[in-house]
């Protein structure tokens, strides 16, 4: 028998695992392949909704389901935290007390918000990178009477449009309410655009312009004084605020260096096309979790995910690993509360931003709800 | 300012003596119909609103391309076969024509169960039995039982 182990139920390890049940369903009833995943969490959140849960566009209940519903028949989900993974002996290793073996291992551990990084961002800015931290910026905009919105962004984040989402939503959302004259917004990025994408850099300062919402580059947050309102960057700049909203810089799991398996900043290497851990040609990794140059989203784990499912059943198949992802990430961004954009790049390919529509909006709400059959691998 | 002019004029004379661009000329001539209709649409579809909306589609269906891989489209393509092809054995059967009359019959037993007042106990189930509608069920449940595939034997 072939075990698969995949660590990780997020969205990578999800679509992994239940790409994998989908297609081998065969295998899986003559119990020649057997695919676990190990998660540490028993629900799944859609972490994309999180944007409009802070503007009260959604409830939690909407973002949240719980693991075993999501995954499909015949796949073990193990609900633990995997400790090491030992890959000379080809076994993960729980805190739990269990030792899975593998002949394939799948390391989707995705990436965590490390606002520690920044004194005084924890107790005086808000962030929408986590449940708890979208209900206490949904609580502190219900309390907003208008003043200074001040963004910040940590690189790497995950979903790299996000921090504009958030700002030309939040100047719609303002003019909405009728506090838009009594709000100004500034923009900080840590590099000289408003955005690591040039040409999204671009359309982001024209629309910034158009908007009357102020940008400040070479903004890298150092330090935030929640007494007197403040925030400092490395490059010596204090800005005062009202209302902080930061992105905080992200870190892979801790699993990775654990395992003596990791890169810097605990990203886990992978081959840019096939995925595969460069020293274990049984390791592959998937997500937010590798150290690749592309953005992390769950675009581009769902893309990766097809090549890893493909790969893992050529190698099961006694077949070397032939298909290559070709850095494909494709992203939404809203750009008011009633239109939005779109753009697709790749490794080769910058990507393009056309003129926002009212349809594309409308894809993205439709795809927020059809988002649970990509994770079950329904379509 | 007169260097270019004569620059333009000079630009101008090449064009006009351009074989392509008599041709290209000549082709529009010939459509001058068709493109004041097409103008003449455009506005209107402009005025309209309706322009922008089409053009908002454009920009729909690029995005669907764009988001798709091959991976999907087969998948998709995979999962309507298999769909329509699901359909398509169970339209053979008789079930189109019985489900409505199933889903009303179902419909109405839930509706007496809920207003019944009947006690259910050993006697009356014995006294049920004999009944030949029970007996027809019963028969059809024994007989589904006897063909379920993976029963032990």
């Amino acid at each position: 028998m072939k075990r698969v182990v995949i660590v990780g139920a997020g969205t990578g390890g999800l679509m992994v695992a239940n790409m994998l049940a989908g297609r081998l369903a065969k295998e899986r009833r003559l119990d020649t392949v057997q695919v676990t995943v190990v998660g540490d969490r028993a629900n799944y959140l859609y972490q994309p909704g999180l944007l409009y849960l802070a503007f009260d566009l959604v409830a939690p209940g909407d973002l949240i389901r719980q693991v075993g519903d999501l995954i499909r028949p015949g796949v073990h989900f193990v609900h633990d935290r995997v400790r090491q993974v030992h890959p000379a002996e080809g076994t993960v290793e729980t805190e739990g007390g269990q030792s899975l073996e593998y002949d394939y291992l799948v390391l989707a551990t995705g990436s965590v918000v490390h606002p520690e990084e920044v004194p005084g961002l924890a107790e005086g800015g808000h962030a929408f990178y986590t449940l708890d931290g979208a209900l206490r910026l949904r609580q502190a905009l219900r309390e907003f009477k208008g003043g200074q919105l001040l963004v910040t962004v940590g690189v790497p984040h995950k979903c790299p449009v996000a921090p504009l989402e958030f700002t030309f939503m939040f100047e719609d959302w303002a003019r909405g309410r009728g506090i838009r004259k009594q709000t100004e917004i500034l923009y900080t990025y840590p590099i000289g655009r408003a955005h690591s994408l040039e040409s999204v850099g671009r359309w982001a300062e024209q629309e910034f312009a158009a908007r009357g919402i102020q940008l400040e580059t070479f903004f890298n947050l150092e330090a935030v004084d929640p007494e007197a309102r403040t925030a400092t960057s490395l490059e010596g700049s204090t800005v005062p605020y009202d209302l902080l909203v930061a992105v905080p810089p992200h870190i892979g799991d801790s699993l990775a260096a654990v395992s003596g398996l990791g890169a810097p900043g605990n990203w886990l290497p992978a081959h840019r096309g096939t995925l595969v851990h460069p020293e274990w040609p049984n390791i592959y990794t998937v997500g937010d979790a590798t150290d690749l140059p592309v953005s992390k989203a769950g675009s581009t784990a769902h893309y990766q995910a097809e090549v890893v499912a493909e790969n893992l059943m050529r190698q099961i198949s006694g077949e070397p690993p032939a298909l290559q992802y070709d850095g494909k990430a494709f992203c939404f961004i809203e750009s008011g509360l009633d239109r939005a954009t779109a753009i697709e790049f790749n490794y080769m390919r910058p990507p393009l931003v056309a003129p926002p529509t009212q349809a594309v909006h409308w894809f993205k709400q439709a795809y927020n709800r059809v988002h649970w059959l990509n994770l079950q691998a329904i379509v | 300012m007169k260097g270019s002019l004569e620059q333009q004029e000079s630009v101008a004379a090449e064009l006009t003596e351009s074989q392509e661009i008599q041709d290209l000329l000549a082709e529009v001539r010939d459509a001058a119909p068709t493109l004041t209709h097409l103008v003449r649409r455009l506005r209107e579809l402009s005025d309209s609103g309706a322009l922008d909306g089409a053009l908002e589609l454009v920009e729909l269906v690029n995005a669907l391309r764009l988001s798709l891989t091959d991976g999907m489209v087969a998948q998709l393509a995979d999962k309507a076969r298999v769909g329509l092809e699901t359909l398509d054995v169970l339209m053979r059967t008789e079930l189109p024509d019985r489900l409505p009359a199933l889903v009303a019959t179902a419909g109405a037993a839930a509706a007496d169960a809920r207003t019944s007042r009947e006690r259910i106990g050993p006697l009356t189930l014995l006294r049920a039995m004999r009944q030949p509608e029970m007996q027809h069920a019963l028969r059809y449940l024994l007989a589904l039982a006897r063909r379920l595939p993976g029963r032990e034997g």
